[in-house]
């Protein structure tokens, strides 16, 4: 019942916040840029008036097919990149601004288990991160519905939006340690220095034969080979990739509890 | 066995050499404090003589490297739960969340305490919060953030309240209004009150008993009679034959005059004075007495003093 409460807490604290709001702008915005250069692409004269913009967009869409395919693989190759960027920053403010706001010495000395406050906070993460993904499937099917693209099929877009799925639960798993940075830096700082980090690691290890090991890379090597491929429901990573991810999201979660739990809070 | 323990404990607060470090830091080098139940505890001293350390320790927010706290008769360790459901508080700084009305934050807090749905609107009125209800709380000013925080501690109807610095921000208004408020949960619903704070006229007029902690040690720990007596520095005695009076004061019954002023004012020293002797040596002698008052330095003199304070 307690956590139940925490839980409603949580999403309490949520209301009214512009945080919020500029979170879904900002994705739905992504969502319209994509669609946009994709419109430009199709569409090569268009392109050549655009100048600069012209040119992002042949460069983000360059070797994909100018069809269903090539559209959904992009948005799955960006949503690999961001998902992890997304969720550190949904994550460090969860978190972080219980320091910032100096709220946290109060909810730390309430009669109810710290975990408890960990895991509802993890919680509303989630729902937050799943929320900006049911935008991204609606906004990604309806742009490329206005679009007219061709090669359309309810399999494809079912595979497209499966590896999404798993694609975000990954970069929500090894976002996890922000919630402990966020708790023993008191503040957000740290986890977008945590955030900014990992891409160049990720970035590093795409390059490396050490990518399947690395928590961050393996978000990229998640969104798969594009569907002219022989698309699969899912790219088969190896199960030491999964060990990784899971125990990177444990350590997380464990960090973060053990934090609350046994770190002196002089805030 | 955990009741009679608590029915035999004389003390709401109870440490016993707590200690604490930070880093090379020395906040806390053995504190002993004892607040009774059901009394007003000021707790003195100046920024970093560690009054705040000591009621994060008593509230589990920070551990101590030594010693022992015990609140309400057990220790967090042993009841963290039960404990914490009978304290209201408040740390440092009236803080909320900043996005959400006044009501939400309470609703936040009550649901977390587990107090009665009822218990956020008594808090709004009780606090004087009624206006200020559906506005953001980022929005408020100091003085009602500090009443939001007093609200809030006062949410789940606790039994000991800890506060730090609870009159600051407020108006004079205010000030006498929690004032009221908090005399009224000690003598009506029984209530302790650990406030710490800098405003020592606020504590002379609020508090029972207070503690003074300087470097990390409580250096003195009086109730209003002792701070009286602690604090007299002389008397003042006046007469109709101030020559007289003199001559009887010093040579018959030994006291030191330190001072004459106009008017037949003499100031006599403390130590050693008895005034219902002098009263009666100087009345015996037929010398009209006009005045016989103590003259007492004030909590901020006698505070400086015990801290080393210029004053």
């Amino acid at each position: 019942m307690k956590a139940l409460d925490a839980l409603l807490c949580e999403f309490l604290k949520l209301r009214r916040s512009v945080v919020i709001r500029v979170s879904f702008a900002a994705w739905a915005a992504g969502i319209f840029f994509i669609a946009f250069f994709m419109w430009i692409v199709m569409n090569p004269g268009a392109a050549a008036t655009f100048g600069l913009i012209g040119d992002k967009a042949s460069f983000t869409f360059g070797g994909e097919g100018k069809d269903w395919a090539g559209y959904l693989h992009v948005n799955l190759m960006l949503g690999a990149v961001l998902g992890v960027l997304f969720s550190s920053i949904i994550l460090a403010w969860i978190f972080g601004r219980e320091y910032v706001e100096g709220t946290a010495k109060n909810f730390l000395a309430l009669p109810i288990g710290r975990w408890t406050f960990v895991a509802a906070k993890v919680v509303v993460a989630a729902c937050w991160l799943a929320a900006l993904l049911l935008l991204t499937i609606a906004g990604t099917w309806l742009a490329g519905t206005l679009l007219a693209l061709p090669g359309w099929s309810p399999a494809l877009f079912g595979l497209a939006t499966a590896r999404l799925l798993f694609i975000s639960l990954m970069s929500f798993f090894v976002a996890l340690p922000v919630a402990w940075i966020a708790e023993a830096t008191r503040g957000y700082f740290g986890p977008m220095g945590y955030a900014i980090g990992t891409m160049f690691v990720a970035n590093f290890f795409s390059h490396t034969g050490w990518a399947p090991w690395c928590p961050w890379t393996i978000v990229l090597l998640a969104a798969g080979p594009g569907f002219d491929a022989a698309a699969t429901s899912a790219p088969s990573l190896g199960w030491g990739s999964w060990l990784v991810v899971t125990a990177t999201a444990a350590l997380g979660i464990v960090l973060a509890i053990f934090h609350v739990e046994r770190a002196d809070n002089a805030q | 066995m955990k009741m009679e323990a608590e029915a035999n404990a004389d003390y709401a607060i109870e440490t016993r050499a707590l200690c604490k470090s930070y880093g090379q830091v020395r906040a806390l080098r053995g504190i002993d404090l004892k607040v009774k139940r059901r009394e007003i505890y000021g707790f003195l001293g100046r920024n970093g003589a560690g009054k705040t350390t000591t009621i994060r320790i008593l509230l589990g927010l920070v551990r101590p490297d030594e010693g022992e706290a015990r609140i309400l008769g057990s220790t967090l360790k042993e009841s963290r739960r039960e404990l914490l459901s009978q304290i209201g508080y408040f740390v440092e700084t009236a803080t909320a969340y900043p996005n959400v009305s006044v009501r939400e934050n309470l609703e936040i807090q009550r649901r977390l305490q587990g107090a009665s749905p009822a218990s956020v609107e008594e808090s709004i009125d009780r606090l004087g919060l009624k206006e200020y209800a559906d506005r953001r709380a980022g929005t408020l000013s100091l003085g009602n953030k500090q009443r939001l925080s007093i609200a809030r501690a006062l949410l789940h109807k606790p039994r000991l309240l800890i506060l730090d610095e609870p009159v600051n921000g407020l108006d004079p208004a205010g000030i006498v209004e929690i004032r009221e408020l908090l005399r009224r949960l000690v003598r009506d619903e029984g209530i302790t009150i650990f406030m710490s704070s800098h405003n020592l006229a606020e504590v002379d007029r609020l508090a029972d008993r207070i503690g003074i902690v300087h470097e990390g040690l409580l250096v003195e720990e009086l109730d209003a009679e002792e701070l009286r007596r602690k604090t007299i520095r002389s008397f003042e005695i006046g007469v109709d034959d101030p020559l007289r009076a003199e001559v009887i004061l010093r040579d018959e019954l030994g006291y030191r005059i330190i001072g004459r002023s106009e008017g037949g004012l003499l100031r006599v020293a403390k130590e050693g004075l008895d005034p219902a002797q002098a009263a009666r040596a100087l009345v015996g002698a037929g010398i009209g007495l006009t005045r016989l008052a103590a003259v007492g330095e004030g909590l901020e003199d006698f505070f400086m003093r015990l801290t080393g304070g210029e004053k």
